[in-house]
């Protein structure tokens, strides 16, 4: 079996997004590649959460968003198949 | 055979006019996102979505479509066996990196990237349109060449091989959580320049591929989770000459999820 183990971040309690963007059944690289995207529509510290569905997406582009130089605030298992992204932009 | 892989914008902009010069935009399409190929593209590009145009549905996920029905697709847009192809996505990244893995797989002789892409283009204010050109259908033959693709079984059969090297494309964090054995990690994006969002100098590159023993001298097969990040790697280490790449598309998808081989 897969032992992608996406790493858990819990965000901070207080924080709410100005964006949310779902991208369930979005496979990669588009997860990340549309998550970059729509950050670049937000202003400079503004709060991005993506939903993606698939572990390699969770595993993957919250260090994509972090080496682009964004914050990524959080990474969090909301159900059995779905995880939530917390990102501010540069 | 020895076309370079990538091109710059002051080339592009001097040769978009000449006949066998075939533009194609691999950009995301989203009703949700502004931009893209129906908001403006480079004058004379025809689009190629993934999910609309290189990828079916099947059992156990999508899948790749015929080869038939993919070069059906090409001839619809104009493109011909003898086109010279400039690939272009948001900058130089993965969405550039499948397709051009594709075409590759599909046998295609003149293909070729633009480097920096769409951002660069904009960057160079060349001109852009949202007119949708006319084009003119043509035959397009796919000549599949299957020493650019890898399965598990290939992998498995040849892996101990002294020239093989297995090049795990995925970030550390993903390669630590377990990896195709004996397999060595460079991220694909070790190869772009985000402020530029084009390809890093060819020294650099270089020195990176080697640094983890994948030489020219070697067959290097290139994998990640489900075969994208991986054909980045390889758009990368064609355009640094490297005679013998291949993408396992299947990926850990492929090895991991589906098959259950053993990781290390």
């Amino acid at each position: 079996m897969s032992r992608w183990n996406p790493i858990i971040i819990n965000a901070p309690s207080d924080v709410s997004a100005d964006e949310t963007f779902d991208l369930k059944g979005e496979l990669c690289p588009y997860t990340f590649v549309k998550s970059k995207l729509m950050l670049e529509m937000m202003e400079s510290g503004q709060i991005l959460q993506v939903i993606v569905d698939n572990d390699e997406s969770a595993s993957n582009v919250p260090k994509s968003l972090t080496n682009e130089g964004n914050a990524v605030l959080g990474c969090e298992k909301v159900n059995e198949t779905d995880w939530m992204i917390t990102v501010k932009k540069k | 055979m020895n076309n370079p892989v990538v091109v710059s914008v002051g080339w592009l902009q001097e040769n978009l006019n000449t006949r066998n010069v075939r533009v194609i935009d691999v950009r995301v399409s989203d009703p949700r996102l502004p931009m893209g190929y129906r908001a403006a593209h480079i004058p004379n590009a025809v689009p190629f979505d993934l999910n609309r145009d290189m990828y079916e549905m099947a059992q156990g996920g999508p899948r790749i479509k015929p080869f038939e029905t993919l070069a059906q697709i090409l001839g619809e847009r104009g493109i011909g066996n003898d086109s010279i192809i400039v690939l272009y996505d948001e900058g130089t990244g993965p969405l550039a990196g499948t397709v051009f893995w594709l075409l590759k797989y599909m046998g295609h002789d003149d293909l070729r990237v633009l480097n920096g892409g769409w951002h660069a283009w904009q960057q160079a204010h060349a001109s852009t349109t949202a007119d949708v050109p006319q084009v003119q259908p043509v035959n397009y033959a796919a000549r599949v060449d299957e020493n650019q693709h890898s399965t598990a079984e290939w992998i498995q059969e040849n892996s101990a091989r002294g020239d093989v090297v297995l090049l795990d494309t995925r970030m550390d964090n993903e390669y630590y959580s377990g990896h195709i054995p004996n397999a060595v990690n460079l991220s694909f994006d070790e190869a772009l320049d985000f402020q530029t969002q084009a390809l890093k100098d060819e020294s650099v590159l270089r020195q990176q591929f080697e640094a983890v023993g994948a030489t020219p001298d070697k067959e290097i097969v290139v994998y990640c989770g489900s075969g994208s990040r991986s054909a980045h790697s390889y758009l990368v280490l064609k355009a640094l000459g490297y005679p013998r790449v291949r993408n396992y598309k299947g990926s850990m998808m492929d090895w991991a999820r589906r098959r259950g081989l053993p990781l290390e």
